[in-house]
């Protein structure tokens, strides 16, 4: 595909990268002229330096026959305009990066497809909802959603009072028959592997499992975990993302806080919220959270502008007894100091919104791919083609094709996971679930390809 | 510094090149069929491909298995020491046929002879990749068909860029290719046609071999052989100027071949990238692209002026000329017929119009064909031409020089500091056309410029050690650092490089490689600084 990227901040610049590696030709078209001059020569890319409302800079950017176009920048207005010149050279698809909720959502004003954008990217939306990941599966260290959030992959770290403590996968299994629930991989002593039913879950292990929705409570209930438990939660920050956190949340839990520490957002957010109280103070002083009852929380969580006050106040809360911790980051560059510091998780916004973004390039397609805390296993969401290797035949007919280790762990049919047996037969246009390891990956991915 | 990747890299570009040599032994085999299989290691032409091919492969293994590394090559350092690294060593791969068959035809292995083939060969391959086009060789037609199809190769390859070729053959080097590729491409804007790096050097050599192609059957129906229209093509595509002749195109005199050669000389100090344009029926920047009208101007004006001058002024007064004879000098009835022919040549005005175009084209994209001995025209010509040397052609032809982007800036700087004194106030980018420069740009143009010229300076300094006569040192640091070829007086354009001495052949080796590469490259990877770790 030939993908035109307007706006060559993190985002555009992150999404450039998967892109082109991906092996899609890519344009980006920025406006800043040390940022072309800088970062120009990294990627091999063509970057166009120019302001992306342009036709002629964006004509330059090789709009005309493109078959994409991301409108990425952090102006709302600039993106919409991008998408709309879009429209008038005929690119199909045209996402555009909104921060506004005047122009999304139920309380839309207007209907921003007539103005030409086609698919809207919600930046603080997308880290609501990966903040939200963590908090509807509480104690979870990893977590990633497939399929608009009905499938679900979580990682716990085992200890020795859990269910699963001490049992091999299939004794685990047989408690579970008609649950569409399966383990897929593990990590033990820093090393990740694919296992398999003799596969004895030992105290210090990292089990990652895939289910479906319907399944949480039973998946939580393994690892002694429960949803009831989150009750109380404490926000802190003066972002909108702080405020469209503390509005979802408040349907899932009983008790939400927001402290913000700049009072004349609060008092905004006050006349936005209701039924959530809100404080103004400042996170990074004990008293302010003795007051909010920080030990009291479930989960504490720092979604402030500014990074550092995410840290410091994260890092605090902790101190005063919040069982779970999250921090939103700007910066991707201190990510192995935040792993090391015990803050439970971090989550970078550009990066989650660029990788938002590749899902919607590739839903429906061969796709995404979730790599499994750098430990060279994939959970790669994969379409069967028509006339594909894997299609019409049971599957233990073909385990022989099928990489040794790798494994299909969810078929999706009609909005319906199947954890497939031997027996199963995929049909063309099934979406499924494979986890397999990284060095495998071109070949798995062939035998879901249309033979010609 | 990644040395290992540097290395890397360079083994691979002589695994190519290894490929590439068996087309000129191909040729030597079709054209002198050895009668045995023997008999192919005793020729000295086809031991010298043979050994060349093994060197090569044999080098270029040892380096891609031992350096193999997994670093990522995507340093910008590492980028301009693989263009310095991979010229020096390809020039020396390339040389070796040379040097095996000017030994063995010397039949003289004397220590001191051993440095002189080598020289030669080091100076003709050199001469060769960077296409400057300069010789050693006194009697060129005495050479074998496949070491005269390897010289013009040699340009051919050296015009569009050897890393460029690579680049378009292994897309996988895309990333790290892209400092590479703004290492070795002339000019100062290396624009992307495509997303893709790869796919714009593709275009590249594409558009490169299809006008070869069509000059080289333009040329082959005008009654040259295929083999010297071929050669011909390669010395004007690449701008370079080996010649299958000794007397260069001038020895055909013919109309047509002139022509057409002045026509493609003009072409190939476009840039590639409007002919591309052109090719895909998009006329707009033959109308919008200020270089070319420049180009096109500075060649109309002196053409003009020059066959004005030529038809009224004629050639040069005979005692005069015979100065520029002194190194190796013709006996006189030769000397006085030589000149004869010359005054001839310009005594018609489309005579003198016929040479003043070749011979301005020859020079200003740098190719230094002949069809005139313009050393006996007017002193007015002379240094008009010797002026031109420092022009070259457009950004992203395959011309040499300065690149007539960087003479336009330079004249639009200077004349907007004369502009800036009268009104301090006045808000004046640098524009060429209807867009502004960045200032950022306009510095380095005006750096280069400097650079080129300090450098030629301190050449003709040193060169003056070698070199007799004042007019001689300074036009043989010209033609090498603008990869001209023919010079002035000694090295004129009946003259050849043969009796400088080695180490002013060295000086002028280094110059062209400087001028091929502008020089930023070569000066770069020459700081101790850039290999440190």
């Amino acid at each position: 595909m030939r993908i035109v990227i307007v706006g060559g901040g993190v985002v555009g610049f992150s999404l450039a990268e998967h892109l082109m590696y991906d092996n899609h030709d890519v344009s980006l078209v920025e406006k800043d002229p040390n940022v072309c001059r800088i970062d120009g020569d990294r990627l091999d890319i063509k970057l166009v330096c120019g302001n992306g409302s342009s036709p002629r800079v964006l004509e330059a950017a090789g709009i005309e026959g493109a078959d994409m176009v991301l409108a990425v920048t952090p102006v709302d207005e600039l993106n919409i305009i991008v998408c709309a010149i879009a429209r008038q050279y005929g690119i199909k698809s045209r996402i555009a990066r909104i921060r506004s909720n005047e122009f999304r959502g139920r309380d839309a004003a207007i209907d921003i497809g007539k103005m030409g954008v086609t698919l809207v990217i919600d930046p603080e939306q997308v880290v609501v909802d990966s903040i939200i990941q963590y908090i509807e599966t509480p104690g979870a260290s990893d977590a990633s959603n497939f399929q608009e959030g009905n499938i679900l992959v979580r990682a716990y770290q085992v200890t020795e009072d859990m269910p699963v403590a001490n049992k091999t996968l299939s004794e685990i299994g047989k408690g579970l028959e008609n649950q569409p629930l399966l383990f897929v991989a593990a990590i033990r002593d820093g090393e990740g592997f694919i296992p398999h039913g003799d596969y004895l879950i030992e105290p210090g292990d990292e089990i990652y499992g895939i289910f479906q929705r319907d399944s949480i409570d039973t998946y939580l209930e393994l690892f002694n975990q429960t949803r009831k438990d989150v009750k109380n939660v404490v926000i802190t920050g003066d972002s909108l993302t702080a405020v469209q956190l503390a509005d979802t949340l408040q349907n899932l839990v009983d008790k939400v806080v927001l402290v913000d520490p700049d009072a004349e957002h609060a008092r905004q957010a006050a006349d936005i919220l209701n039924n959530i109280d809100i404080v103004h103070g400042d996170c990074t002083e004990s008293s302010i959270l003795k007051e909010v009852y920080v030990r009291n929380a479930q989960f504490f969580i720092a979604a402030a502008k500014e990074t550092e006050y995410n840290v410091m106040s994260t890092l605090l809360a902790r101190a005063e007894g919040a069982r779970e911790v999250i921090a939103v980051s700007n910066e991707i560059r201190q990510d192995r100091l935040f792993n090391s510091i015990g803050i439970d998780h971090v989550i970078y916004p550009r990066l989650a919104i660029a990788r938002e973004i590749l899902e919607a390039i590739h839903r429906g397609q061969i796709g995404q791919v979730v790599r499994i805390r750098n430990l060279n296993i994939e959970a790669l969401r994969i379409t069967a083609e028509e006339n594909s290797p894997i299609t019409g035949k049971p599957l233990q007919h073909i385990r022989s094709k099928i990489q040794k280790g790798s494994i299909i762990s969810a078929i999706l049919r009609d909005d319906e996971m199947i954890i497939p047996d031997g027996n199963s037969v995929i049909e063309p246009g099934d979406q499924m679930i494979v986890i397999t390891y990284t060095r495998h990956l071109s070949r798995v991915r062939k035998l879901f390809k249309s033979r010609k | 510094m990644n040395k290992k990747t540097v290395f890397y890299v360079a083994g691979r570009l002589m695994l190519i090149m290894a490929g590439i040599l068996i087309v000129p032994l191909g040729i030597a085999l079709y054209y002198n069929p050895p009668e045995s299989f023997s008999d192919m290691f005793n020729e000295p032409e086809k031991l010298g491909f043979i050994l060349a091919i093994i060197f090569s492969a044999l080098v270029g293994l040892i380096l891609s298995v031992t350096c193999r590394s997994k670093a990522e090559l995507e340093g910008i350092r590492e980028g301009f020491a693989i263009v310095s690294v991979a010229w020096v060593t390809l020039g020396f791969m390339g040389a070796i046929p040379f040097f095996v068959y000017f030994l063995s035809s010397s039949n003289d292995y004397s220590l001191a002879n051993v440095i002189l083939s080598f020289t030669d060969a080091y100076f003709e391959s050199s001469s060769g990749f960077t296409t400057t086009g300069s010789s050693i060789l006194s009697n060129i037609e005495a050479l074998p068909r496949g070491l005269l199809f390897w010289r013009s190769l040699t340009h051919w390859l050296g015009g569009m860029g050897i890393i460029t070729l690579a680049i378009a053959i292994f897309p996988a080097m895309g990333v790290s290719g892209y400092h590479m590729f703004k290492g070795e491409v002339p000019g100062p804007t290396t624009e992307r046609i495509q997303p893709r790096l790869a796919e714009t050097a593709a275009i590249l050599w594409g558009v490169y071999a299809l006008l070869s192609l069509v000059e080289a059957i333009l040329l082959a129906v005008g009654g040259m052989s295929w083999f010297d229209s071929l050669c011909h093509t390669f010395g004007t595509m690449a701008t370079g100027g080996f010649s299958t002749l000794n007397g260069s195109i001038g020895q055909y005199n013919s109309n047509y071949f002139d022509w057409i050669i002045t026509i493609f000389m003009f072409l190939a100090g476009v840039n590639f990238l409007i002919h591309y344009q052109v090719i895909r029926g998009n006329f707009s920047d033959l109308f919008s692209n200020k270089e070319l009208h420049f180009y096109l101007k500075a060649i109309l004006i002196t053409i003009v002026v020059f066959t004005g001058i030529l038809y009224f002024a004629g050639i040069k007064p005979v005692e005069q000329a015979r100065e520029h004879f002194q190194y190796e000098p013709l006996p006189e009835e030769q000397f006085a017929e030589h000149v004869a022919i010359e005054s001839e040549k310009v005594s018609t005005l489309y005579g003198a119009f016929r040479r003043a175009s070749f011979q301005t084209l020859a020079i200003i994209t740098t190719t230094g064909y002949g069809t005139a001995d313009f050393d006996l025209w007017p002193d007015f010509c002379r240094f008009g031409l010797l002026f031109l040397m420092f022009w070259g052609g457009c950004a992203g032809s395959t011309g040499g020089g300065m690149k007539m982007i960087r003479v336009l800036v330079i004249l639009k700087a200077g004349w907007r500091e004369l502009l800036k004194m009268m009104r301090p106030h006045l808000v004046a980018p640098l524009k060429i056309g209807h867009t502004s420069m960045s200032e950022e740009r306009v510095v380095n143009i005006i750096a280069f410029f400097i650079m080129f010229m300090v450098l030629f300076v301190i050449g003709s300094l040193l060169m003056t050690l070698f070199v007799p006569d004042l007019v001689t040192a300074i036009a043989t640091v010209a033609a090498s650092l603008g990869n001209i070829g023919p010079g002035l007086s000694g090295i004129g354009s009946t003259q050849n490089y043969g009796w400088i001495p080695i180490p002013g052949k060295w000086v002028l080796i280094i110059f062209m490689l400087l001028g091929r590469l502008e020089i930023f490259t070569i000066l770069i990877a020459l700081r101790p600084a850039t290999w440190k770790k």
